[in-house]
């Protein structure tokens, strides 16, 4: 990561606080923006998805997209489209997405990658990662440790910090 | 003779209908997002503007790229679709021949490149000789790594038009017109000629990774 | 019954390039060609693989079903397609074809619900569909309860998954225990020999104060994965077989507990089970056993018609035109997210020449 890089650190109490999260998010993005969601199976980035899908105002409840690789919800009112990609069983990067047509998309949409990381990067040059880790591992343990990164220079004034209101 | 030539492997959305000898009816709209919901509509109001109906058509003619493939895969479904339906015989071409026969016929002389937008910093690029033949295969890499085979002639094709330092020289016209590639079509059938399958061009290859394992639960 | 419309259909949402012919209610062909070999190694689809497919297959398919009908295309009365949801970049293949078709033979575009025909399919299997129908529609991309009175104009979403849909978790579950893909035939298979009541995973949603009617399959998925890597850790054998029998245990009976919870809530006395995973041998046996307790009667298409075919779209558009309602255009969009309440997409102007926008 680049020095100029903005990064917020925050901690997640609960399911319901992760969707707030995203919510909170949908406030930051316009679009055009990518976002590279990384965590463990079940850290939750599906749920902070939902709840940025809440926010943004998009149709449709937003669910794992893992089966069909990419869902596009559109806007209801006049906001951006989200889409929301798994890029799991994508090993090849792009080459394999080219179907989704992520970089027509992009511009007047906001889009979201889970296990994006390594593969989708070349999309934009401004991205914000959010990697969300699981406390100690033991299964009733819902605290999530979320490091927001943002890269370029979209984001150096972003209002990131924003982001920790209320999360304790 | 009523050819229906389209073409969707560039953010144009075009056809055109040729009786054989000029191209009678045409319809181009430049909107990379909407092939799908664009090209039908298109046809039909190309159909109407020439005063024919659909059962007229003998033959179809189809850009195969290559082009981004989303894009592309409307317009050759459409095409075997519309022949198979029809019991009419459907006609590949070179989406980059298209563009060639456009720029010739608009004035451009000696050899040139054309070159469209493959997105991710890439072109589908061919090299033409004066006569206005293809001397390369379709091509897709970054401008910077062909700088030296296109150095010193002219360029045509919206994706030239994006990188300048590589094709300072760019010559209309930026998007593809069914019209020219049913003019180019009409020829090629008048004079006997073979057609390229209506197989797309893709360039790029979907090599997908077997995943090692899965996605891990507990923290490594 | 010659009077019937006779509707042909094509389905690409997903790897099955399907292409179906009906008549009526009367199932006359059902062709199908699949990239599923092609996405295996892969764990799962490939869009893009699987849209180069559906552009290879797209018209042989629509050729054989035509010659499996014994009918000739320009008999037909309509052209059903999937409209969405699944794969944009598939559907697409669908949708143009559907339309190239229906413009060049002058018949009528039917764009449709995928998740309505898996539930119109049973048409073809036990007759008209009971109005209203309780339907659990359970696949790879989907996991809900909808409750119908008409499958072509009243399709209403009870619940749905908060997370991943039902056949997700089985691809999941058998990749953890290395089964391969896809998941949902091999952890039934593995089950057989094994003890449901082995080990107890999680029931997701079933608490006091959780929603009646939602499903959550991410928590149990985890958990599995976490129960066979802390076997593993210890250098302990997993018992794939009670692994597979307790992990579809636990997913048949928050399925069945839910979809019965939902026909006495609306007194709705019959449930058909549709979709992919309606194929599993533990959720057909659990479903048949409390539906009888319960006083409701089952439906459950043969397996070929619970997987995505070309037939379930015929069928749901053969009762669009049964039911008089209006053609879609022809600049119908494929649309990935299209919600279950629109079982078709009309077209902007009533249809009063149908097929003959021109």
């Amino acid at each position: 990561m680049d020095d100029l890089d903005v990064r917020v650190r925050l901690t997640v109490e609960t399911a319901q606080a992760m969707r707030e999260l995203g919510g909170r998010l949908a406030g930051l993005l316009r679009p055009g923006d990518l976002v590279l969601l990384s965590g463990e199976l079940g850290a939750g980035k599906t749920t902070l998805t939902r709840g940025l899908g809440e926010a943004l105002g998009v149709r449709g409840a937003v669910t794992s997209p893992t089966f069909v690789i990419a869902r596009v919800h559109p806007p209801l009112g006049d906001g951006p489209a989200l889409v929301h990609v798994d890029a799991y069983r994508l090993g090849g990067g792009l080459d394999e997405m080219e179907d989704l047509d992520l970089d027509v998309s992009l511009t007047e949409s906001v889009v979201v990658v889970e296990w994006g990381d390594g593969k989708v990067e070349e999309l934009a040059e401004d991205r914000l990662h959010i990697a969300i880790h699981r406390g100690t591992g033991t299964a009733a343990d819902d605290v999530r440790q979320v490091v927001v990164t943002g890269v370029g220079a979209r984001w150096r004034s972003a209002g990131l910090s924003g982001l920790s209101v209320a999360c304790g | 003779m009523l050819l229906l030539a389209l073409d969707t492997a560039t953010p144009a959305v075009t056809v055109a209908l040729h009786d054989g000898r000029d191209a009678v009816a045409h319809s181009t709209v430049v909107d990379a997002r909407r092939h799908g919901e664009l090209l039908l509509p298109a046809v039909d109001r190309v159909l109407t503007r020439a005063g024919a109906v659909v059962g007229d058509l003998t033959g179809i003619v189809v850009g195969v790229g290559p082009g981004p493939y989303t894009g592309l895969r409307v317009g050759l479904v459409t095409a075997a679709s519309l022949g198979d339906a029809l019991g009419v015989p459907v006609h590949g071409l070179c989406t980059l021949d298209g563009l060639a026969y456009a720029a010739r016929d608009g004035g451009l002389t000696g050899p040139f490149t054309v070159a469209t937008d493959a997105r991710r910093k890439e072109v589908y690029w061919a090299r033409y000789d004066d006569a206005g033949a293809r001397v390369t295969e379709p091509a897709v890499d970054r401008p910077a790594d062909i700088a030296a085979q296109v150095a010193g002639a002219p360029a045509v094709g919206a994706g030239a038009a994006l990188y300048p330092e590589v094709f300072p020289d760019v010559r209309p016209p930026a998007h593809q017109d069914a019209a020219a590639l049913a003019a180019l079509a009409a020829g090629k059938l008048a004079r006997g000629e073979e057609f390229p399958p209506a197989l797309p061009l893709y360039l790029r290859r979907p090599d997908a990774q077997v995943p090692a394992g899965y996605k891990q639960v507990l923290p490594k | 019954m010659a009077d019937e419309p006779l509707v042909l259909g094509i389905e690409t949402s997903c790897d099955e390039t399907g292409v179906g012919i009906v008549r009526g209610h009367t199932l006359l062909a059902d062709a199908v060609a699949s990239s599923v070999e092609e996405h295996a190694r892969f764990g799962g689809v490939v869009p893009e693989v699987a849209s180069r497919a559906h552009l290879e297959a797209m018209v042989p398919t629509i050729r054989r079903a035509l010659k499996d009908a014994g009918v000739a295309a320009s008999d037909l009365d309509g052209i059903a397609v999937t409209a969405g949801p699944g794969l944009a970049g598939a559907l697409l293949v669908g949708v143009s074809a559907a339309k190239a078709y229906a413009y060049a033979l002058g018949k009528p575009l039917y764009g449709v619900n995928h998740l309505a025909s898996h539930i119109c399919v049973d048409q073809l299997e036990h007759g008209a569909l009971p109005e209203p129908t309780m339907a659990l529609l359970v696949s790879g991309g989907h996991s809900s309860l909808l409750l119908t009175t008409d499958i072509t104009s009243d399709v209403r979403p009870l619940g749905s998954t908060i997370d991943d849909a039902a056949g997700e978790a089985f691809d999941k579950v058998a990749r953890v225990l290395g089964l391969g893909f896809p998941g949902g035939p091999a952890v039934d298979r593995y089950a057989r020999d094994g003890d449901p009541k082995a080990i107890r995973f999680p029931r997701g949603l079933t608490g006091p104060r959780d929603p009646v009617y939602d499903f959550s399959f991410s928590g149990l998925k985890t958990a599995v994965a976490r129960w066979v890597e802390e076997r593993r850790r210890e250098g302990a054998d997993v018992p794939i077989a009670d692994v597979a029998a307790s992990f579809q245990e636990a997913v048949t009976d928050v399925l069945t507990r839910k979809a019965i919870r939902a026909c006495k809530d609306h007194g709705v006395e019959h449930l058909m089970i549709g979709g992919g995973v309606a194929a599993n041998s533990r959720l057909r046996a659990m479903a048949q056993r409390r539906c009888a307790d319960a006083g409701i009667e089952l439906r459950v298409p043969r397996p070929k018609l619970c997987t995505d075919n070309g037939a379930m779209v015929a069928a749901l558009g053969a009762e669009m035109v049964a039911r008089g309602r209006s053609a879609s255009d022809w600049d119908l969009p494929a649309d990935s997210s299209l919600p279950v309440t629109e079982p078709h997409v009309p077209g902007r102007t009533p249809a009063t020449a149908p097929g003959h926008h021109h």
